[in-house]
């Protein structure tokens, strides 16, 4: 290599080069050769003179990185670092650096979090929550602060509706979004009218079913009760909860579980034939999402149809990319919906940086930098809705099959485009 | 033996996640059956011989102080060598299905787990009361010197039973493990209600464990299926009402 940039040199010399233009090539090679001592890594030696010459922006990441959603924090912090890697954490002439907080799982501990982020640490902005209640507790305070904030996944839909704020946007979803198509979906275009609500008793769940309850039987079903709904988190038997599951009288179920609920829930639906005895098993995407189907394999409700803003498989060039670059970098772990969002959230912060060339005093211009952010990402079409602060996005139909290569894992086989958040 | 132990939910989780890694090397229930119980007896006899019995003199609260410690350092080593995903495994093939009878439908491997159950504690009973073994705790927890006079090797005596106990919430974790999910929260999930089954049944009472793990067990399924939003208040309410009426517990005797 630094043979190449010798003999690089000595070509441009001969074109006849002046003094000062050489002296440029000169540090540019000093630069690449610092960073080809590095390994080739090019975040790591971005101080040479090519780098950014403005303030230090700093990005306060609360996400949780112990408890239960230890794991979600994980995949989101990966993203985020994906992203700005491949930036060469720089944008707007600043340098770009994370400096990151546990959410864990209380509001007590995620509001510690933020206070030491935006008061010990200074950030300019912050990124993350994992949970709902955290974001929402969370919410007046960095309203307060005018702190341009950034939630990567926590869904509750009152930050799209009547808790929204300038200052804070949304890039991953709001509940409604990936269950209000479902309803759509599965009375018109599978025609069963039949439905039980099966969830996990929590505002996610209660959300997610009232968003499919709304279009289908607005579409003319009707669902038939009682609803199972579960203590969250279920910890105790599964059994009278499968078993309260009407499969006599009803065409199929819906529902919204996730993590440990959805693994210990289907199993034992597996266990006792549940499922099987019904045409349908459709929900919310996050009930067999690749963690769950990854932990129960061969007790996965084949042929199950799950709306959700992402899917492993998804055939497109951004995310079969983002998937196996994702793969390389991280020995292996394989790429999931939350890596997608916390990628998308780097994207945000990166482009909004560089439209606003690094000039972020004016947190109104910024945020209104970071409202105009659009682009392709794995997910499909990424843009903010200017009535909910809310990201606009496909809601894929995804089905659950056993793949050759990938085991068990969802197929898309039909999308809904720009769906966005009610909220006004 | 007077110790209180809240790593004993530990005991139950390292047997689940042990249950998981046999199963995946020889995809054998039965092997894991076998091996975790092992593991968590030499696991809670080496605990016991090191540190624990250095604590007997200094009542409840030292040992409360430490085992929880021992809570903290096992969920981030399970942690740490799993990672925080939910695992999962198949019940073995033979009692992977349904059966049914009187019009109701039962997964095998639950009467599996039930049948299980059953046996474990009418062994436990018999030797309490039966086996001179049981007569050796009982002198022993009822008054160490006495027993000490009387020639009984206590502190092997102790270190035994808690290894036996270990083992036992070992076993506890493998048969749980296909029934549930497993993942690092595991042991707070079950340490409560073992405690509410404990203090209900009465402190140093095998009948009362028995009689409060069915009471607890059943109030609380029935709470979450029916009126899910008591469910907890109902098991709580049930435990304070009964040591109001009974401070030492249904078969306490203290």
């Amino acid at each position: 290599m630094a043979d190449q940039l010798e003999r690089y040199l000595k070509s441009k010399l001969s074109d006849g080069v002046d003094r000062r233009d050489f002296l440029k090539l000169g540090l540019t090679a000093t630069g690449m050769a610092a960073v080809a001592a590095c390994g080739g890594n090019p975040t790591s030696g971005s101080s040479g003179s090519s780098g950014p010459t403005g303030p230090e922006f700093k990005v306060g990441a609360v996400l949780p990185e112990s408890g239960v959603y230890a794991e979600l924090g994980k995949s989101i912090t990966n993203g985020m670092q994906m992203y700005f890697d491949s930036v060469a954490n720089q944008a707007g002439n600043r340098k770009i650096t994370m400096v990151s907080a546990d959410e864990q799982t209380a509001l007590a501990s995620a509001v510690a979090a933020t206070k030491k982020v935006v008061e010990q640490d200074s950030v300019d902005m912050v990124a993350g929550y994992v949970s709902s209640p955290n974001a929402a507790g969370n919410r007046d305070y960095l309203d307060g602060q005018k702190m341009p904030t950034l939630i990567a996944n926590a869904g509750v839909n009152s930050l799209s509706r009547a808790a929204k704020s300038p200052f804070i946007y949304r890039t991953s979803f709001s509940n409604w979004q990936p269950s209000h198509p479902m309803g759509t979906y599965v009375a018109e275009k599978l025609g069963k009218k039949k439905i039980q609500l099966v969830y996990a008793k929590y505002g996610a769940g209660l959300e997610s079913v009232a968003a499919f309850k709304e279009t289908f039987t607005a579409a003319g079903g009707t669902i038939v009760g009682p609803d199972v709904a579960t203590p969250f988190p279920n910890n105790g038997d599964q059994t009278p909860f499968v078993q309260a599951i009407n499969t006599g009288e009803i065409d199929g179920i819906y529902c919204f579980m996730s993590g440990t609920d959805a693994v210990s829930f289907l199993k034992k639906a597996a266990e006792l034939g549940t499922l099987k005895k019904v045409d349908l098993v459709s929900g919310s995407g996050f009930f067999v999402e690749q963690d769950v189907l990854a932990a129960i394999t061969d007790a996965a409700p084949l042929g199950a149809l799950t709306g959700l803003h992402w899917a492993l498989t998804l055939d497109t060039k951004e995310n079969q990319d983002f998937v196996s670059k994702y793969s390389k970098k991280f020995a292996g772990r394989q790429a999931d919906v939350f890596a997608v969002q916390g990628f998308d959230t780097a994207r945000v912060i990166v482009d909004a940086l560089n439209a606003v060339k690094g000039k972020t005093d004016d947190k109104l211009n910024f945020m209104k930098a970071i409202s105009h952010v659009a682009f392709q990402s794995p997910r499909g079409d990424f843009k903010f809705d200017p009535n909910t602060n809310n990201v606009v996005q496909t809601i894929y139909i995804r089905k659950v099959v056993h793949n050759s290569k990938l085991g068990w894992t969802n197929q898309v086989i039909d999308h809904y485009p720009g769906v966005a958040d009610p909220g006004k | 033996m007077d110790v209180l132990n809240l790593a004993h939910g530990s005991f139950y989780m390292i047997g689940a996640y042990t249950a998981y890694s046999v199963v995946l090397a020889t995809h054998s229930f039965w092997l894991a059956l076998l091996i975790a119980p092992l593991l968590l007896a030499l696991v809670g006899g080496l605990l016991e011989l090191v540190f624990f019995r250095r604590l007997y003199r200094h009542g409840h609260l030292a040992q409360v102080l430490l085992t929880f410690g021992f809570t903290l350092v096992f969920v981030d080593l399970i942690r740490s060598g799993y990672g925080p995903t939910t695992r999962s495994i198949a019940p073995p093939p033979s009692l992977g299905g349904a059966v049914h009878f009187l019009g109701a439908t039962f997964s095998s491997y639950s009467l599996f787990v039930l049948g299980v159950a059953v046996v474990v504690g009418a062994l436990l009973l018999a030797a309490w009361r039966r086996l001179r073994v049981g007569a050796v705790l009982r002198a022993g927890v009822a008054d160490k010197e006495m027993a000490g006079l009387l020639g009984i090797d206590l502190a092997r005596v102790f270190t035994l039973t808690f290894a036996f106990g270990a083992g036992l919430a070992g076993l506890a974790g493998v048969i749980a493990a296909p029934e549930f999910a497993i993942f690092p929260a595991m042991d707070a999930s079950v340490l409560i209600l073992a405690l509410v089954v404990v203090v209900l049944g009465g402190l140093g009472s095998i009948e009362g464990a028995i009689v409060g793990a069915a009471v607890i067990g059943l109030g609380y399924v029935i709470g979450t299926t029916l009126f899910p939003q008591v469910a907890l208040v109902l098991i709580f309410g049930l435990m304070a009402a009964v040591l109001v009426v009974r401070p030492t517990g249904l078969f306490g005797r203290r």
